[in-house]
């Protein structure tokens, strides 16, 4: 018996877990019509016994004996039958001779799915680890084409620290000013997807992607506007940073299109496609190389969203029936319902890119916010031994999914405490898990890079492990990873349960501390101790979001009952 | 503008979707042009079209989807502003719930928990439709206190006869939201309410006759509380699930009895269950349906079917008019008569699995040269006139139009005897027993071997829908019903003191 419907696999963009709310019920549990009953015939020589175990055979125990006497009407039994065939005065006196006689019957009881056998268990853990990991394989491309190559679609291994700088805060701003849409659209279009009303989600699609387009717009004139009044960078330079921002806005949004779609292998072709190009103009052109940067989004925003149109307008297409009648509520509703959603996604990215605009703000520099590349390569083999923790949130979010409703059939409505502590006890769980991949994840990361340094196979970022700034920041920034990893594995559990509020109350303390200790810091300090500030600022958003977790789970009886 | 105004309910039926509740709210829509109609269409999704051209008459549709939609404001309050929305959040707080809804949530629970007729008088439904004028929908089901009461409640007696799971409960207090939705309407002003099923629709009914003392009419095709049992006792539930539903529905159907100024099944064997089941015997009058003898009318076959013994039937293809055994039933009349050929004119899309089980039993039989399923037919008044008789196997059945009609076409009519069935065919057609096919299919061979009785029973059928069961016998009963409600003393409205 279940009334309504789990999302609990729609990711909602690169690095962010599946907001899987519940759903209220889609449709009427009583709108089946009954098809004929396998009654013994009417006038046949049936007894009544025979007739009371088919009713018990057909429905388990009747509810009373109006039941029986609606069943044996079904199934054919008129007035003149009760009285030919049962010497009973009509249908109701025959149902009620039928009650006096029903066989003892247990109500059927729907069997439990039986437990798939280990091999079948660990190959869907191996298939949803390896798409959590998938997030992140387009950004893992785009380093290997950068080591390798030279060259990646945002960026050169020979940048000069100008360009690294414009393209660097460019690519921030275009994170955080689409983050929110993104989340959004992860949360809003699977419902109308799962429900088969494809016309609508493309219309919220384009919508939600119109306005992502339109608020990054605005933000980046009211950046560059500023940049540009206060003579803060050079004019070349901020036609420059303008055009990255723009293409890596259109990239982040259309790719938002792909995970919306579960297009993975699509993303990462695209990304192929577009390195390719961008490969074959660095080696055999002339060209500069922020020209080919721009050519290469371009190629990879086109083949995306050529793809996500042709997807969406196939599915619109093929919407079946009346569900092509479906229209949207009024815009306003949808705003206040993604609202949360769209919030929580831009806080997370700005946690994420905060500490480093401190530090790059740090000091006087040629330009106002100066790329460190000892700072980037310290926390980014941080956050590489971290992806390991961050991809098993797919698995946690899918079994938490998995695990809750077959948990509430197992527990009777007086054993409420008895549930909620077993809820408790699989969030446990998972943070340990999380914690010790963390861990792992942390030394394999160590380890591979001590390895490559050892066969000298570091190339270009050689000199960079070299650095102690990078050996500080990447020690602080694994324990802040770790940290945020616990955080996020926590707010998995309460956007699971539609309690997006609770998860952003804690990871925006966590945001406000991180830029206050990362600017009290810095500012007496060197510019790398920003990296304190995300460890503070994660620590808080653990704890914040491990209390609102425990406080959420111990009544998960309410919280899976109000989660629509 | 007319002077009196009837507020018009259904489920699932007019004006979007087709059938003979349909046909018949559409008769008595475009019949009555002296009434304004309001209708208040309760469905099961939102993504419904209009299947009829609503006669002018008809001024506005309030459209009730009950599932599918988020919360209220999706559908039902789609013209709400805003800040009305806003404040009835504003006003669902943990207190207001506490003190004022869960009240009326122990009320409803025990009221459902009743196998006998509840003491309420409508006065709970009424109340539970003030406090959803005023506050939230969603806010209110999704607060704490209401889970809370809920499960002390289903702890203490939920009345099955096994414990009920955490899942079953929070289900089932889903369930209850949403087949409460209706409640959340405004209920406009009108002269008459009039339902044609004493289930969700006939809230309104309700409400209105408290809020404003309007009559309350209910018409029962079908009788809905039958059907219900049939469908939640062999439907996927657990058993307090079946409890539960069946305890609401049970509820429900009293409670339209108990408040209805009048109930009009449209055929006598409806009274068999409803006035057991709490219809006041005096204020159950059954008013049979009616059809247009001038739009039916007797004509000769045409070039397509002349010349070979053809059985016509006009339904939707779905497991209640049993089309399984209307097919094994040509495989009996093929045996006697070779040439003979069923043509089924009716929707295919209500249930598509069991239009391909019929599909696999009509080529397992090998009789697709026999068994055509015609699809609809671009002029249903001609339809009985394309055979020489028209087949009915339903298991259940109101007051069936399609025998009415192929009646008034001096098409003789070969039905199962379920339902209104025989008071519609009285002696002008052949009665089987349901479900057998051997029976059908020797009764269809029967009439199609003997030209003579089917001419006397066609001529003796029109006869007798041109002195019983013309339209303006069925609209002119509820004219006459019309005015006598409206002629009743005014209700005291509002009861609540």
């Amino acid at each position: 018996m279940s009334g309504r419907t789990e999302r609990g696999d729609a990711p909602a963009g690169p690095g962010l877990p599946a907001a899987p709310a519940g759903e209220p019920p889609a449709h009427d549990p009583v709108a089946q019509p009954a098809g004929p009953l396998t009654a013994p015939a009417p006038g046949s020589r049936a007894t009544v016994d025979a007739l009371a175990a088919f009713i018990v055979d057909e429905a388990g125990p009747p509810i009373d004996v109006w039941a029986i006497a609606a069943l044996l009407e079904s199934a054919g039994v008129r007035d003149r039958d009760a009285v030919e065939g049962y010497g009973q005065r009509d249908v109701f006196a025959l149902a009620r001779a039928v009650q006096q006689r029903l066989p003892d019957a247990e109500p059927r009881v729907a069997q439990p799915e039986p437990i798939p056998p280990l091999r079948a268990r660990l190959e869907r853990y191996a298939r949803i680890y390896g798409r959590g990991t998938f997030f992140f394989l387009p950004l893992a491309l785009q380093l290997f084409s950068l080591l390798v190559v030279g060259i990646s679609q945002f960026a050169a291994i020979h940048f000069t620290n100008t360009q690294a700088s414009v393209v660097a805060v460019a690519t921030s701003l275009s994170f955080v000013a689409t983050s929110g849409f993104i989340q959004a659209l992860g949360y809003l279009a699977p419902i109308y997807i799962e429900s088969g009303k494809h016309v609508l989600a493309r219309s919220v699609a384009w919508r939600v992607m119109g306005l992502g387009a339109l608020a990054a717009l605005a933000v980046g004139a009211i950046a560059f506007g500023l940049a540009a009044a206060t003579h803060a960078y050079p004019a070349h330079e901020l036609r420059v940073g303008a055009a990255y921002y723009l293409l890596l806005t259109a990239q982040g949004l259309v790719g938002a299109l792909l995970y919306m779609l579960r297009r993975f292998v699509l993303i990462l072709a695209a990304t192929f496609v577009a390195l390719v190009v961008v490969g074959i103009l660095y080696k055999h052109t002339s060209l500069k190389v922020e020209q080919i940067n721009w050519i290469g989004l371009g190629v990879g925003v086109v083949v995306q969203l050529g793809v996500a149109v042709i997807v969406l307008d196939r599915r619109a297409g093929g919407t079946r029936g009346d569900m092509r009648l479906a229209r949207l509520p009024r815009a306003r509703l949808l705003v206040r319902r993604a609202l949360p959603f769209g919030v929580y996604g831009l806080v997370y990215f700005t946690f994420l890119t905060a500490d480093r605009i401190i530090a790059w703000a740090s000091g006087s520099n040629p330009l106002p916010l100066w790329f460190r590349a000892p700072y980037e390569v310290g926390l980014d083999v941080a956050l590489a031994g971290i992806v390991f923790a961050l991809a098993f949130l797919e698995i946690t979010v899918e079994n938490f999914s998995a695990m809750l409703v077959p948990t509430a059939e197992r527990f009777g409505v007086d054993a409420v405490n008895e549930f909620n502590r077993v809820v408790s006890r699989f969030w446990a769980r998972q943070l340990a898990f999380v914690g010790a991949l963390a861990a792992l994840g942390t030394l394999a990361a160590t380890a591979v890079l001590v390895v490559l340094n050892h066969l000298g196979a570091l190339g270009p970022i050689h000199k960079l492990y070299e650095d102690p700034v990078a050996h500080r920041v990447f020690g602080l920034g694994v324990l802040a990873y770790a940290f945020l990893a616990v955080g996020i594995a926590n707010s998995v559990f309460l956007l699971s349960l539609n309690r997006p509020w609770r998860a952003i109350a804690s990871i925006t303390p966590g945001l406000l501390i991180s830029i206050t200790v990362g600017i009290v810091l810095t500012t007496g300090h060197a510019y790398w101790t920003a990296v304190i500030g995300v460890l503070a600022g994660s620590i808080v958003f653990a704890a914040l979001s491990g209390g609102q977790a425990w406080r959420t789970l111990r009544r998960a009886d309410y919280h899976n009952y109000a989660a629509w | 503008m007319a002077d009196t105004t009837v507020l018009l309910c259904t489920e699932g039926t007019y004006p979007y979707a087709g059938g003979g509740v349909s046909t018949w709210c559409d008769i008595l829509c475009r019949e009555l042009a002296d009434y304004d109609f309001t209708l208040y269409a309760v469905t099961g999704e939102p993504e419904v079209r209009l299947r009829y051209e609503l006669p002018p008459n008809v001024r506005a549709t309030i459209h009730i989807p009950l599932w599918g939609a988020r919360e209220p404001a999706d559908f039902v309050l789609a013209d709400i502003p805003l800040s009305e929305l806003h404040a009835r959040r504003r006003r669902t707080t943990a207190t207001a719930v506490t003190l004022r809804f869960v009240p009326l949530l122990h009320r409803l629970l025990a009221a459902m928990a009743l196998e006998a007729s509840p003491e309420d008088d409508g006065t709970l439904i009424w109340q539970l439709w003030r406090w959803f004028q005023e506050h939230d929908w969603r806010a209110t089901w999704k607060s704490r206190e209401v889970w809370d009461a809920f499960v002390e409640v289903t702890t203490a007696s939920h009345g099955a006869l096994r414990e009920p799971t955490i899942e079953d409960t929070a289900t089932a207090l889903r369930w209850l939201a949403n087949y409460l939705l209706p409640l959340t309407a405004p209920v406009p002003k009108t002269d008459i309410v009039h339902t044609t099923i004493a289930g969700f629709p006939g809230l309104a009914g309700i409400v209105a006759k408290l809020e404003h003392g309007t009559p309350f009419l209910v018409t029962e095709h079908g009788v809905w509380i039958r059907e219900r049992y049939i469908s939640v006792s062999t439907g996927p539930f657990s058993d307090y699930g079946k409890r539960f539903l069946m305890g609401l529905s049970r509820y429900l159907a009293r409670v339209n009895y108990r408040c209805a100024d009048l109930i009009c099944p449209v055929t006598g064997f409806n009274r068999r269950w409803e006035v057991p089941y709490g219809a006041p015997a005096a204020l159950t009058e059954t008013i049979p349906n009616g059809v247009d003898p001038a739009l039916f009318a007797p004509a000769p076959k045409p070039r397509s079917t002349a010349g070979r013994p053809v059985a016509v039937a006009a339904a939707r293809v779905f497991p209640l008019k049993d089309i399984e055994t209307m097919i094994r039933a040509a495989a009996v009349a093929r045996r006697e008569l070779p040439e003979v050929q069923f043509l089924v004119y009716g929707s295919l899309d209500a249930d598509p699995g069991y239009v391909g089980r019929c599909r696999a039993l009509i080529a397992e039989l090998d009789l697709q040269e026999t068994f055509v399923f015609a699809g609809h037919h671009s002029k249903p008044a001609e339809l009985y006139n394309e055979g020489d008789i028209s087949v009915l196997s339903s298991i259940s059945e109101g007051f069936p139009y399609t025998v009415l009609e192929s009646m008034a076409c001096a098409r003789p009519v070969v039905a199962t005897d379920v339902g209104g069935v025989r008071e519609a065919l009285q002696d002008f057609g052949i009665l089987v027993p349901p479900r057998d096919h051997e029976a059908l299919g020797l009764a269809v061979v029967g009439l199609l071997r003997n030209p003579g009785l089917r001419t006397l029973m066609g001529r003796q059928a029109r006869e007798a829908v041109l002195a019983r069961f013309r339209i303006g016998h069925s609209v002119g009963a509820y004219r006459g019903v019309y005015e006598r409600l409206l002629a009743l003393p005014a209700a005291p409205a509002a009861l609540a003191a």
